[in-house]
């Protein structure tokens, strides 16, 4: 059963990021065929959360790529004819002591300054807002442009509209191949199903992304990072909008010497609280971080320690029945920086290891994508995305990160 | 045939009949009540399955939602409420 | 203590069979039963139903005898009742969840060996207004009208196999007024079936199966042949159903609509095996085009794809409790040559008569999947706004244009419209979703089954803190 055809370019993999690259390309009267090795949204995109959020980055670049593709979202989610769930509710950080909250207000300023919506929240204000909260909560903040929505339908929707601009899309079809010609261009892509003609390759394979760049002998160093998710019974609410903690933000990037008041499990599996509210009545209960290769079985001691985590803060939840548990992998990468970029082979873009913020991400990374494909000037410099400061870096960092000394 | 003891069971404030070794939803049933839930899209469900399988009879017992009664022993002074799922929805003001 | 010889799951029949005798042959054992009683769905009311035919009283003498047996053991069993076991840490150490008065129980167990007696449960075909109150299926209605309540006035008894004409001769007993029984199988197949599971039963237990025909006919109750429901309708609860005429292929032949004036509809096509918690510990699965649905794959000795998880009962194919039965009890003597508390030369000479039996039962239940299996052209009842899935009210149309969209098995289906994420954990849509994407796609090479996920049943939060 194989076919030939051919099309101006070909994008590997039907995850959020690989649709919305399609999807613009397409818009752009470009001729795009989407190949994926399953199902549409069969990867992490089926099995993540939906964040859109600006208030877990960082100020600076972090914040302005986030913003550019936040803004896009009410636009394309009336623009799709599919119901991705779209809601802009806003987001809340909860905050747990004096520590944290000296390092929130410091932090709320600096994304303030940055044009974001935010403010700190005090303890009334907080119990305001989400009523369920464990009493000893002793603050927030909040990002009100932040929003949520279904990724798996995102990733529909996208395939949909896409279609509709005259894309096409092979799925189950796994990439075998990618012929370069003689210069060293791009010439085709072999997939089990047929051969493709094309002078062009997006790689938005997410944790197969390395896979791919070596069928081009391209180094990419993305990583597998799990994360497992409980999805509780559709019941009456328990916070309106998405709820995370501050705690494990902070222990992660502003302070590496704070310590959060966690057992060891919780900080070994890189457990911090994520609740997610659903247009269907369910929430999602997060989340966990480790390295475990291609593993997607959830490890009962890892939800153990997400449930408990979740009780803390949401002690009402206990009584609540969880329904169903999936583990997803994050595409990660050394400096937890997505890869939107060209390479040293012409044709060959790679659109990928966004790790968490795949969802939140997707849209500016087909726009900037289609923008490069068509020549177009991009909406924000992709300097510090680009696949070749990992090539940079390693002439002078170790692999702990480390600057190495002559 | 049932000589269980009898006690009462309030069903949205109503008091009821229930005899002891009942599930709540036969109490219910043999009230005559036959609607227990509104789903999200406000359609009427009952018991279906009645062994656990199909869990379209939740009610909320005792202030807990999603109970299947079919699975849930009668007992004196419990209260059922119909359940609601239209309310279970927090994205949506 | 939390570790075992032999844990089982399941309080059914075969369970507590299974359970008397690894206890009798000296292995230490753990029962788990989700009920608060054991005994399963076949015995269970026995207490405090009427006994009136005599199928019932040959139910009860057997279902009595196995509980005497089991209750003179009993102190030696770890009884977990009204317990869940949702989740299998490893092959044989498995997550119990228990609502306790005063608050919760939460515990592992771990077994040497693993006995996984989950039963079955009601194989369903949607229909519109399915989801209607009133509308039951049979081993639902059966429960509630053996516990002695009736919850209609006027019922419809419908589908196919035996169980209909159980639970009509229930509804007798109970005083109900039974409209109409419709059966979509002809009343020629039935003959011919009767007549082939002569040698498989005996003639005496196919009498008692006359015999509820006979208290059907004695109350002058119409029994229409090759009917099938096309519609029930109401505005809250059911107010009248339609039955339409079938062909062999259970096509609804048009023009033979026939409306009915009832309150209460049965409706159900015999007993598929439960298959999440052998799904769930990683059993191979074969789909069996007999059964028309998965069944775990096993030895004579009971034994799965893993060594030393055993199934028995329902949960394997559908036989019913008397060969139930046998396979608990040949499923615990492995266990306990297994475990070494009775050599194998032992045990040969006495299961011999339990593994006659077996063949036996075997060939009977095949005759009963032939009977009760659905048929393709009862599809065509659907309609576009037929809920598939009722926890997430997914109907066939939003199937549709999710195939149409590309969607091309039961996993894809699910992660685009919901089906099967809801409460019941995809048990009930689950069972005819694959033909139903075939009847859209037209290839039915991507038969699958919904990827097994923790928790097997749901369980609050709590559950994961101890």
């Amino acid at each position: 059963m194989s076919t030939r055809t051919s099309a101006d370019v070909v994008v590997i993999g039907g995850g959020v990021v690989g649709t919305a690259v399609t999807y613009f390309l397409a818009c752009n009267h470009v001729d795009v065929l989407l190949v994926d090795k399953g199902a549409i949204a069969g990867g992490a995109s089926g099995r993540c959360e939906g964040n859109v959020l600006l208030i877990d980055k960082m100020p600076g670049f972090d914040c302005h790529l986030t913003k550019l593709s936040q803004n896009l979202f009410p636009e394309i989610s009336e623009e799709l004819d599919y119901p991705i769930e779209w809601t802009q509710k806003g987001s809340l950080l909860v905050i747990e002591n004096e520590a944290e909250m000296e390092v929130a207000i410091d932090f709320c300023q600096k994304l303030a300054g940055e044009g974001l919506p935010v403010r700190i929240l005090n303890r009334h204000e907080v119990h305001d807002d989400a009523p369920l909260l464990a009493d000893d909560v002793i603050g927030g903040m909040e990002c009100a442009s932040d929003g949520l929505l279904n990724p798996m339908a995102l990733a529909q929707g996208l395939t949909h509209g896409a279609k509709k601009a005259g894309a096409r899309i092979q799925s189950f079809s796994p990439v075998v191949d990618i012929g370069l010609d003689p210069n060293g261009r791009i010439g085709k892509v072999v997939t089990e199903t047929g051969v493709i003609l094309t002078r062009q390759v997006v790689n938005a394979a997410g944790i197969w992304a390395p896979e791919i760049g070596k069928q081009v002998g391209l180094e990419i160093p993305i990583t597998p990072r799990q994360g497992q998710l409980l999805v509780a019974e559709r019941t009456f609410p328990v916070a309106g909008r998405k709820v995370m903690e501050f705690g494990y933000m902070m222990a992660k990037f502003e302070s590496s010497s704070y310590k959060r008041d966690v057992t060891p499990e919780m900080e070994a599996y890189g457990v911090a609280l994520v609740f997610e509210p659903t247009q269907t009545g369910n929430f999602l209960i997060g989340s966990s971080r480790r390295f475990v290769g291609m593993d997607t079985a959830c490890h009962i001691d890892v939800l153990r320690a997400i449930a408990k985590r979740a009780i803390r803060f949401f002690p009402v939840i206990k009584q609540i029945k969880f329904i169903r548990s999936y583990a997803g992998l994050r595409p990660y990468t050394p400096d937890h920086f997505p890869i939107i970029s060209d390479t040293d082979i012409p044709g060959f873009y790679v659109a990928a290891g966004h790790e968490g913020d795949g969802i939140g991400l997707s849209l500016i990374t087909g726009k900037l994508i289609a923008q490069m494909i068509c020549r177009e000037p991009l909406a924000i410099s992709v300097d510090p995305l680009k696949l070749s400061r990992f090539k940079d870096k390693q002439k002078d960092i170790d692999g702990f990160g480390r600057k190495i000394r002559n | 045939m049932d000589s269980g003891e009898k006690f009462e069971i309030k069903i949205d404030g109503i008091r009821i009949a229930a005899r002891k070794g009942q599930t709540i939803a036969e109490s219910l049933l043999a009230s005559g009540l036959r609607v227990f839930r509104r789903t999200k899209q406000n359609a009427p469900r009952g018991v279906y399955c009645g062994i656990g399988i199909c869990f379209e009879c939740r009610m909320i017992v005792n202030g807990i939602p999603n109970v299947r009664t079919c699975m849930t022993p009668a007992e004196p002074g419990c209260e059922i409420s119909t359940q609601y799922d239209t309310a279970m929805d927090c994205t949506n003001e | 203590m939390n570790e075992f010889d032999l844990i089982i799951i399941g309080g059914g029949p075969s369970g507590i069979t299974a359970a008397t005798e690894a206890v009798r042959l000296g292995a230490s054992v753990a029962l788990v039963d989700e009920n608060r009683h054991v005994a399963g769905n076949v015995f269970h009311h026995r207490s405090r139903g009427p006994i009136t035919g005599p199928s019932d009283k040959i139910e009860t003498r057997i279902g009595a005898q196995i509980l005497k047996d089991f209750d003179q053991v009993k102190d030696r069993i770890s009884v977990y009742l009204n317990t869940e076991v949702w989740n299998f840490i490893d092959k044989k150490t498995v997550s119990l969840y228990a609502k306790k008065n005063h608050g919760i129980e939460e515990k592992q167990i771990t077994g040497k060996k693993l006995i996984i007696a989950e039963g079955a449960f009601e194989r369903v075909v949607p229909f519109p207004g399915w989801t209607l109150p009133g509308v039951f299926s049979i081993g639902g209605l059966n429960a509630v009208v053996k516990g002695g309540v009736v919850p209609g006035k006027r019922f419809l008894v419908a589908g196919s196999g035996p169980l209909q004409f159980v639970v009509a001769h229930h509804l007798i007993n109970a005083g109900a007024e039974i409209e109409a029984i419709a059966d979509a199988t002809s009343l020629t197949e039935t003959v011919a079936t009767a007549f082939r599971s002569l040698t498989s039963i005996g003639a005496q237990r196919l009498r008692w199966r006359f015999d509820y025909i006979q208290n059907i006919r004695k109350q002058k109750i119409p029994i229409y042949r090759a009917r099938v429901i096309t519609k029930a309708s109401g505005i809250n609860e059911v107010e009248k159903a339609t039955i339409v005429r079938v062909d062999r292929s259970w096509r609804p032949i048009k023009g033979t609509e026939k409306v009915l004036p009832v309150d209460a509809i049965a409706y159900g096509f015999g007993l598929i095996p439960s298959t999440t918690l052998t799904r769930l510990c990683g059993c191979r699965h074969t789909y069996d085009a007999h059964l028309g649905y998965w069944r775990v794959e096993h030895n004579d000795q009971m034994e799965t794809s893993i060594a030393g998880v055993f199934v028995a009962g329902d949960g394997r194919t559908i036989k019913g409790y008397a060969a139930a039965i046998e396979e608990g009890r040949v499923a615990a003597t492995e266990a306990a040559v297994q475990l070494g508390y009775i050599s194998r030369n032992e045990v040969e000479h006495s299961l011999e008569p339990a593994r006659k039996k077996l063949k036996r039962f075997r060939r009977f239940g095949r005759i009963i999947d032939a009977l009760s299996a659905t048929r393709p052209g009862v599809l065509e009842i659907l309609s576009d706004d037929t809920i598939v899935c009722r926890c997430e009210e997914v109907t066939l149309g939003k199937i549709a244009s999710a195939v149409a969209d590309g969607a091309i098995d039961v996993n894809d289906v699910k992660r685009r419209t919901r089906l099967g994420m809801g409460h019941c954990q995809g048990r009930i849509c689950g069972q005819l979703i694959n033909e139903l994407i075939w009847k859209f796609t037209g290839d039915n090479r991507a038969r699958a089954l919904f990827t097994p996920r923790i928790p097997a049943k749901p369980v609050p939060f709590e559950a994961l803190t101890g």
